[in-house]
């Protein structure tokens, strides 16, 4: 929607074409790039998407849609089209809910949020003055401060507004720490929220917390790790979403365009390091962070199967037998199987680059890879080495896809020697564009399982989409202050 | 000092009870649950109105942008087709990368072509 709209404000007219059933989303994309009332033409969903197989199957949506397009760049703008006054949104600080018993109110006020939009399908708790004056009450910064804006339609993220959707997520106020630190790193101007946020790949996001604020507030790094039954993982994870849907002002179907949805979308994937049972220094301190400060890291990650880099577990459990060297096969196999996409892939469309990796080891695993001299890096390094790929083994079109990458500069400039180096006869060619996009992290029980996700290296809409924050200015717990 | 008493105690009572009544809910047994608003404010964006259209295509440069989205190359090929037969005077070039081309690119593109067709494949 931004390119259309940055062509189209140079003075050169544009219509832009959306199937119909993205027809809001395009609209408030529009909205959100200050040209409300581009042209646009609709195509039928229902006969485009099966169609464009091929010239010939779509060939009748494309005639049927040409006097449309014909008509929108030369029918003269209305004086409504011409016009650029702005919706105008009046925004009550409080609003009243009045209902004969405690209970009738609490059910019309859960009615009323989520018909305005303003909640998530699970219940709420009123977020009060009173209850959100408690939630400030685990941090030190001031509830005006604005931490930043967030996408997709750029509402501000102010520490307050976060204590109301903390409130309504039933957190306590010393988890407000790690929430704020969430959010500084979803709104940081380099994150590209909008692509999880808005994309129809159904990505969500892994949020990890590190340092001794986890056990403070009771997280959950063992078994269950990513289910329910424990307040803080859960509740932190659906002060987010909240966040998020009422600061991005979300909605799914209108601007979320995710289409299965994503699992775990009212908490995501929200646990702790197991410090505990990690004989690798925790993953913070890798980072240069002190063992006794508190960090959390947020990444996309994909959802659905190894091949759409969703989640995958690579092994471990309690029913088959495992060994170190059966995971890191299986780790190496998944990782390769993202070449598939090594043709595809070109930056700022939807399959931009190839994949970071997110390795969630259970400790058992890391503690036979410590025995056998693994450390984090080391691991790193032999993942990178075992999914190089022998120059004689790639396929012309392979060659090709990557020559018009280093020629595109769609390889990191310190990194263009090496994948030049690797384009002649005895090279390898990295599938990772280096080491360090294997992201290593140590949870699950005893017994546990590893599991992995991956996501694009450079997203389609930003800089990055995997940061750490340090938890600060905390009040309740003796860490994250 | 008795009739005194009355009076004071009389007053007393009058103005407790109108105290009382400024603080009963609306109605009798009515809950009242006051909220606050979770969504974040949207600073106002400056509004552009779209270009001024073309007259008629015919002796004009239509470009068609598409973000190389698998399949929209099939729709936007039949377009380019449909154009020839119906606007034969139009000549359409064809251009494709990323969501957003950004500023470099957008200018260049605007000095080739008089107007757009955009399609990002959803």
């Amino acid at each position: 929607m931004a390119g259309s709209v940055r062509i189209d404000k140079l003075g050169k007219p544009v219509v832009f074409v959306v199937t119909d059933n993205f027809i809001h989303d395009a609209k408030s994309g529009a909205e959100d790039t200050g040209m409300p009332r581009l042209r646009m033409v609709t195509v039928p969903a229902d006969e485009y998407y099966k169609r464009r197989v091929s010239r010939e199957e779509v060939k009748p949506v494309a005639v049927a849609a040409v006097d449309a397009l014909i008509d929108g760049l030369t029918r003269p703008l209305t004086a409504e089209e011409a016009g650029t006054s702005a919706k105008q949104v009046e925004m009550a600080r409080t609003v009243k809910i009045t209902a004969e018993s405690y209970d009738a109110a609490l059910e019309k006020f859960n009615q009323l949020f989520l018909d305005n939009h303003w909640g998530s399908g699970l219940p709420l708790m009123p977020p009060t003055a009173e209850r959100v004056k408690w939630m400030l009450t685990g941090t030190k910064r001031s509830p005006g401060e604005v931490i930043g804006t967030v996408a997709p339609k750029n509402g501000k993220a102010t520490i307050e507004k976060i204590a109301i959707n903390a409130a309504m997520a039933g957190a306590r106020p010393e988890y407000m720490p790690v929430i704020i630190a969430a959010m500084e790193a979803l709104t940081d101007k380099s994150y590209d929220l909008l692509h999880v946020m808005a994309s129809t790949g159904s990505f969500t996001l892994q949020i990890i917390v590190n340092g001794p604020i986890a056990e403070e507030i009771g997280m959950n790094s063992g078994i269950g790790l990513l289910g329910y039954g424990f307040r803080a993982n859960n509740t932190i994870g659906h002060a987010l979403r909240l966040s998020l849907i009422n600061m991005g002002h979300l909605w799914p179907g209108e601007n979320d365009m995710a289409l299965l949805g994503r699992p775990s979308s009212h908490t995501f994937y929200v646990f702790a390091e197991n410090e505990r049972n990690d004989p690798w220094e925790p993953y913070h301190v890798s980072l240069g962070y002190k063992k006794a400060e508190s960090c959390v890291t947020v990444s996309t990650v994909g959802s659905y199967s190894a091949s759409l880099s969703g989640l995958v577990a690579f092994g471990g459990g309690a029913v088959f037998p495992w060994t170190p060297q059966s995971l890191l096969d299986n780790m190496v196999r998944t990782i390769k199987m993202s070449r598939d996409m090594m043709t595809v892939w070109k930056l700022g469309t939807a399959v931009p680059s190839p994949g970071k990796q997110f390795l969630v080891l259970h400790p058992e695993f890391v503690m036979e890879l410590n025995r056998k001299g693994f450390t984090r890096k080391k691991l790193q390094e032999y993942l990178y080495e075992q999914t190089l790929i022998p120059y004689e083994q790639l396929s012309p079109k392979e060659i090709a896809s990557l020559r018009r990458r280093l020629a595109d500069r769609e390889i990191p400039e310190d990194r263009i020697p090496v994948f030049e180096a690797s384009l002649k006869p005895g090279g390898k060619v990295p599938l990772l564009i280096r080491p360090e996009h294997s992201y290593i992290f140590v949870a699950g029980g005893i017994p546990g399982y590893s599991f992995g996700t991956s996501y694009f290296s450079t997203p389609p809409y930003g800089a990055t989409a995997v940061m750490t924050k340090p938890i600060r200015d905390a009040t309740l717990t003796k860490s994250g202050r | 000092m008795k009739g005194k008493a009355v009076r004071f105690l009389t007053a007393a009572v009058t103005v407790g009870f109108f105290i009382a009544l400024s603080h009963v809910s609306p109605a009798y047994g009515e809950v009242t649950l006051e909220v606050l608003n979770p969504r974040g404010e949207i600073a106002p964006l400056e509004v552009a109105a779209p270009s001024p259209r073309l007259a008629t295509l015919a002796g004009k440069k239509v470009g068609i942008y598409w973000n190389d989205k698998a399949g929209g190359n099939h729709f936007w090929d039949v377009v380019e087709a449909e154009m020839k037969a119906k606007a034969p005077r139009t000549k359409i070039v064809r251009y494709d990368g990323p969501f957003d081309p950004g500023d470099a690119r957008a200018a260049a593109m605007v000095k080739e072509v008089d107007a757009f067709f955009y399609g990002v494949g959803d």
